[in-house]
């Protein structure tokens, strides 16, 4: 076939010299957004790439989403790392707590304008949700979803209890003897099954004592900026909370990964956000899930969101393409909702029958009832160094210390206090 | 005239081998001064500044050591990492020693009682520490099931109660890395001269006085390697820390590494993070002269 050796090296080039080319030709018509974020739980990573994938395929400007997941702690440094170095992704996935820190580092760019170009109407999105998402009146994040802390409980177990499962508890003394009547002994006295699987510490911990601290009518910061956990409120909600724990029927564990006696089905209730109900459905429990009980004054949880922001680059081109990845990824948040197990805020997505009509729908009814009640960790510029899961957080470390009795609810909030101010007025 | 030229041949064949030699460890050289020696040097001078990755490092001289010496986090954080490198290292050193006394006899399956043994080398750090989350775990670990099933009423709270995490953390890095060491030693033992041995049967030494005057003194380069590498990584400790308690409970098990780490990635103080760092070199440092001091290797 070949005459000679150069013949077949000069087809051998025009085949090299081909196939080089392509990748160019090919990307000619198509403008990469890179996208970040921290979805790395169970299976999410794949379910969102099958997401991004239908936005590559289903979009008609040429835009290809380049996903980056990472896990939360990594992402916030690898962000910082990338800004740093001046090559920060365009779009980042994250929660809205962590948004304030990041404007300050000038890692974020504000987006009135860009929300304008690129046709985004919040409208019908709670004013509360809005509102966290702007930094000094403007826009430096989308709000997605929201995913706040409410109450599962296993039917079996309440059942076997001779407990309704139809009439959950909407009040701290229903619960309670919820948890009483749920919570079995051997002959010796010793616990078989725990009314409540609720932790000392941990993020579950902690987010209970956010919970019970609004329900009082406390707040983590004072106007002064300072910590407010020193306060009325704040003692009668840790007081409740240790009271709690000192009924027995609490699992009182860590609080990093041991929520498993509720999925060892050996305890009836949990309060947890609604990312476990997948993990739920798919150990086959029987289980339901209702809107978190009023422990005090008032009806209050805790929540988080997940945002989209955009991130300041060298140049303004890509701008407005990373803008119309967010649009679509927000109006299209219902799979991702149902399937990472987060409640979508615009009205479109919530709308959206793969939202509406799915089987888990019935799962999440308490979680959409509960936006109004959920109040979030304030978005402060030291968030995650107040609010760190680490040994060194002051929050936890107390917390764990008046729980587990070795301090007084009074010392432990006058040492949390100290603590959370010593972060806040560090330079 | 001839003795001159052949001292200059002489020289420049040495010059020749010198230079062959610093071509071969010249790969290495690289890569040490670029990934190493670089990085500890400039870890060294932010320790002097004020950084937050983001911007230029500004000089503040001793103030983050000053920081340092006043923080009660910081000074917890090494007494907790002291704590811990009396739980595991010792225990690590002499289990790694015995167990490879025990695998070097001649008896039937030696082999895969070796590989058995070694197994837990090859998970990685995040396996085990959420295999002993589970172990341990308060409510429903295996642990407490087979101690109930004992007579223990109580649960008990292994990584929840201040005085119990360290010593579960110690007594999980034992079972993951001892077989380390004992591969260390067990080289050691397969290298010392059989005939040592029959020397001292001859003497009449019985079967622990073998070890103790043949045995143990034919380790001592062994022990030199093994015991300050075993303390140097107990003060490193930090991923079955960070992967089973966070450092919590109440802060019980929160070591200089994860100070660091913290410092470093959450507070972005890289700084104080690396004085923290330039701290635990000069201990780890110190804790290594002594001991090979002790050891009259040095």
């Amino acid at each position: 076939m070949f005459h000679s050796y150069r013949s077949l090296l000069k087809c051998v080039l025009v085949v090299l010299i081909a196939l080089l080319a392509l990748p160019g030709a090919l990307a000619q018509d198509t403008t990469t957004v890179t996208l970040m974020h921290g979805w790395t739980g169970a299976d999410n990573t794949e379910m969102l790439n099958t997401v991004f994938d239908r936005f590559n395929m289903e979009n008609e400007d040429g835009l290809v989403i380049e996903p980056t997941a990472l896990g939360w702690d990594d992402l916030f440094t690898q962000l910082t790392l990338t800004a740093a170095a001046g090559n920060p992704p365009d779009v980042v996935m994250f929660h809205n707590t962590e948004v304030t820190e990041f404007v300050r580092k000038g890692v974020l760019l504000p987006v009135d304008d860009l929300m304008a170009a690129a046709g985004i109407d919040l409208t019908g999105v709670p004013q509360n949700i809005i509102e966290l998402s702007k930094i000094d009146g403007e826009f430096y994040c989308l709000p997605g979803d929201l995913h706040p802390m409410n109450l599962y409980y296993n039917v079996d177990l309440v059942e076997a209890a001779g407990l309704d499962p139809d009439s959950p508890p909407t009040s701290g003394e229903e619960f309670l003897a919820w948890a009483e009547a749920m919570t079995l002994t051997d002959d010796d006295g010793a616990v078989t099954q725990y009314g409540v699987d609720q932790p000392y510490g941990g993020a579950l911990g902690r987010w209970f004592f956010h919970t019970l601290l609004y329900q009082f009518g406390g707040s983590w910061l004072g106007e002064d900026g300072l910590s407010a956990v020193d306060n009325e409120a704040a003692h009668r909600a840790l007081q409740y909370l240790v009271d709690m724990h000192g009924t027995g029927y609490t699992s009182r564990g860590t609080g990093f990964g041991d929520i498993s006696a509720f999925d060892a089905e050996r305890a009836g209730m949990i309060m947890v956000g609604p990312w476990m109900v997948n993990s739920y459905v798919t150990r086959g429990m029987n289980f339901a899930s209702a809107v978190m009980p009023t422990f005090g004054d008032m009806p209050a949880t805790w929540t988080n969101t997940h945002c989209l922001a955009l991130t300041r680059q060298d140049s303004d081109e890509n701008y407005l393409n990373s803008m119309k990845v967010v649009k679509w990824f927000l109006e299209n948040y219902a799979e991702p909702g149902i399937k990472v197990g987060i409640v979508p805020v615009l009205p479109v997505a919530l709308a959206d029958p793969y939202w509406t009509d799915h089987d888990y729908a019935k799962y999440y009814a308490p979680f959409v009832e509960s936006l109004s009640i959920s109040i979030m960790e304030p978005a402060i510029e030291k968030y995650t160094s107040v609010f760190s899961f680490g040994g060194q957080s002051p929050l936890l470390r107390n917390l764990e210390a008046a729980l587990a009795g070795d301090k007084s609810v009074e010392d432990a909030l006058a040492d949390m206090k100290a603590g959370i101010d010593e972060i806040l007025l560090d330079e | 005239m001839g003795g001159m030229t052949k001292r200059k041949t002489s020289r420049w064949n040495s010059v020749k081998n010198d230079l062959t030699a610093y071509g071969f460890m010249a790969p290495y050289l690289l890569l040490f001064v670029v990934f190493l020696l670089l990085p500890a040097a400039v870890g060294v001078y932010a320790s002097f500044t004020k950084w937050g990755i983001v911007g230029q490092p500004k000089w503040i001289g001793l103030k983050n050591y000053n920081k340092l010496f006043n923080s009660e986090l910081f000074l917890d954080s090494l007494g907790n990492t002291l704590y811990f490198v009396i739980l595991a290292a010792i225990p690590l050193i002499v289990l790694g020693f015995l167990l490879a006394l025990l695998v070097h006899q001649n008896l039937r399956g030696r082999n895969i009682a070796r590989a058995i043994v070694f197994l837990p080398h090859v998970v990685s750090v995040a396996a085990v520490g959420i295999i002993f989350q589970w172990i341990l775990e308060r409510s429903s670990g295996l642990l407490n099931y087979y101690l109930g099933e004992l007579g223990v009423r109580e649960p008990i709270n292994w990584l929840g109660e201040p005085e119990s995490a360290m010593p579960a953390i110690a007594i999980t890095t034992i079972w993951w890395t001892v077989n380390g060491n004992m591969i260390i030693y067990l080289a050691g033992l397969q290298d010392i001269p059989a005939d040592l041995y029959e020397a001292a049967r001859i003497d009449g030494a019985g079967r622990w006085q073998e070890v103790r005057y043949v045995t143990i003194p034919m380790l001592l380069p062994v022990n030199a390697f093994v015991i300050p590498l075993t303390v140097i990584a107990c003060w490193r400790v930090f991923g079955q820390v960070f992967v089973m308690t966070r450092g919590g409970p109440q802060g019980a098990t929160f070591t200089v590494a994860q100070f660091i780490y913290e410092t470093a990635f959450t507070d972005f103080n890289m700084g104080l993070a690396s004085a923290a760092g330039v701290i635990l070199m000069v201990i780890t440092l110190g804790f290594t002269v002594i001991q090979l001091r002790a050891m009259k290797v040095i």
